[in-house]
Formats: C-alpha cells, structure tokens, sequence
C-alpha cells in the first residue's frame, strides 16, 4: 500500500512538473509580416555563367519583388512578384509573373523558424506537407540567404544568395 | 435505298448544324488578353468628395503592373500595388492587390463582353452568384469606364474614371 502511495505521488508530481513546463513555455507565434522584411533589399548569387537576382522592395503594405536570371550578360527570364499577408491562414502569399510566360503563379509563403521560410503553390494550402514542390529560404546571416528547390523528394538546386549594399 | 439515302443526307446535315453551331460559339470567345490591354494607361475618378483616385496601368508580359493612390487634399492617404496576370487554364485573370495596413487581396476577373467586366474575390471563384461582394464595369469609350461595387448584390458606389492623356 504504501508503495503504490509513493507511485502514485511520483506519477502526480510529475504530471504537475510537466504542466508547468508546459505553462513556463508560451506557444510564439511567428510574426510572418514582421520576419519577411529580412529580405528587403538586393541579392545575388552566381553560379558558374549565371547571375541569379533577387530585388525585394517593401511598399503599400507588401513587398514588390523583381526576380532575375542573366548569363553572360543575357537576361534569359525576369519577372515581378508582389507579396502580402494573408491573416486569416497567418500566410504570406505571393503572385508571380515571369515576363515571358502567359500565366501568373500564387505561392504561399509561411516562416517556419525565425530565419528560415518555406513556399509552395497556393493550391497545397490544405495539405503544405504533401507539396511536390516546394522551396525552402534559410538567412543563414543578414547578408547570406540561401535558397533550395526541392521537386518530387529530389533537390533541384542549392542557390547562395549574398546581399549587395547599394 | 431511298431510305437510306435520306438518313445519309439527315445525318450529313446535322453535322454540317453541329459544326457551324461550334464555329460561331468559337467567334464568341472574348479574348481576354487583347480586352485587358484597354485598361493600360493612367486613369483617375473624382467620385468621392475631396478625393481623387489615380491608377497607373503598365503592361507587363500578358498581365499588368498596376500603382495607385488616393489623394486628399493635396496629400497621399493610400496608396498600394496591383498585379494581373491571365490564367490560361481558367480564361481569366488573377489580381492581387496590396495595400498599407491591409491584407494582401486576391481576386479573380474576366470579361463578360467586349466592353464589361466582373471581378470578386478569388475565393468565391467556383460560386460567383455568392459572392458578398464584387465588382461590375464598363468601358463607355475608351477614355472612360465606370465601376460598380455591389455588396450583398446590392450596389453601393460607382466610380467613374477617366483617362489622363500625357
């Protein structure tokens, strides 16, 4: 009896260890709005005879980025997105369109960590984990963010973007 | 024999119907991306009093890259970014809108004739006729449109704009 007593104490005592972890830890909210804005500026990754840019402007509420892919000194795609947030899903959205391409693209862009987003098709809003698609943004500094595409469980690329100060 | 010849000629005589009736439905497609191209250019309304909004339209690829403004008084009280883009699967085009302290706003428009439109959000797309609020236009020349805004299919406001020659 006085065995299953003691069990019983230990059981209870650590239910209430456990509860007040649990309160000691608040559940943070990722300020999605707030974490985007490490992007602003000019980015640029080269990569052998590519220059890949990325040029994103803070303005009306969102972010109008421009998107660049130049080799030797040719442009061989450009295009302009414009990013907002969406509250009711606490998403970022993104509309794309790439200057010779007929259609505009939506994204949905979500902060997983406070340096690190991932982004997929809008049409995976309800199911983000089953994606084919999906890219992933880590500022591994305020100066270095590097991108990953990932299509069907395989890597597409690994691109180092580097901030340039204008 | 007689017999058969005729159900040869009703037969060759409905298909000759069939292919007409599908060659004038096909001269009735709108060309949604010819009919965008009106909106190009800079446009303002004085419908509010003491306010005129500004919209700046540039083409870009098949869609458009869109500023606008609402000024008070000599002074700026908002002002956002607009991006359109056609949606070849859909035969439409999708709008995103951002604006200062405001959600990013999807939403999707087509033309209904060669001179009017519809546009509503993006999330009542498969039950338009449901949808709380949306937009009804019409290009009365090509210097002037006029736009409806109808809540609970009710119409609240038209805004007529005019275009600014430069």
């Amino acid at each position: 009896m006085k065995t299953f007593f003691k069990a019983t104490m230990i059981v209870v005592f650590l239910l209430l260890c456990s509860n007040g972890i649990q309160a000691q830890t608040p559940q943070t909210k990722l300020n999605q709005v707030e974490l985007m804005k490490q992007g602003i500026g000019y980015w640029k990754c080269e990569s052998k005879d590519t220059t890949f840019v990325i040029e994103d402007k803070y303005y009306g509420g969102g972010h109008e980025v421009y998107i660049k892919s130049e080799t030797k000194g040719k442009i061989i795609w450009e295009g302009k997105t414009l990013v907002g947030y969406d509250k009711k899903n606490d998403i970022l959205i993104e509309s794309v369109i790439i200057h010779n391409s007929p259609d505009i693209a939506l994204y949905l862009m979500r902060f997983i960590s406070a340096n690190k987003f991932e982004e997929m098709s809008l049409e995976n809003i309800s199911n983000p984990e089953q994606a084919t698609e999906k890219w992933t943004y880590e500022f591994k500094s305020p100066n270095l963010l590097i991108a990953t595409h990932i299509l069907n469980n395989k890597l597409v690329y690994v691109r180092n973007y580097s901030r340039v100060k204008q | 024999m007689k017999t058969f010849c005729f159900t040869i000629k009703m037969v060759v005589l409905l298909l000759l119907s069939t292919s007409g009736t599908q060659a004038q439905t096909t001269q009735t497609n709108l060309n949604q991306v010819e009919l965008m191209k009106q909106f190009t250019g800079s446009w303002k309304s004085n419908e509010v009093k003491d306010t005129t909004v500004y919209f700046d339209q540039k083409l870009y690829g098949t869609g458009q890259d869109i500023y606008f403004k609402y000024v008070s008084k000599a002074k700026t009280v908002m002002e956002g970014k607009q991006l359109w883009g056609y949606v070849k699967e859909i035969d439409k085009y999708i709008l995103a809108v951002t604006t200062e302290g405001h959600d990013i706003g999807i939403f999707v428009f087509w033309f209904t004739a060669n001179n009017k439109w519809i546009w509503l959000p993006y999330s009542s797309m498969s039950n338009p006729e449901r949808a709380s609020i949306k937009y009804e236009g019409e290009f009365k020349s090509p210097d002037t449109f006029a736009e409806t805004t109808i809540i609970n299919n009710k119409p609240v406001i038209t805004y007529t704009y005019s275009r600014i020659k430069q």
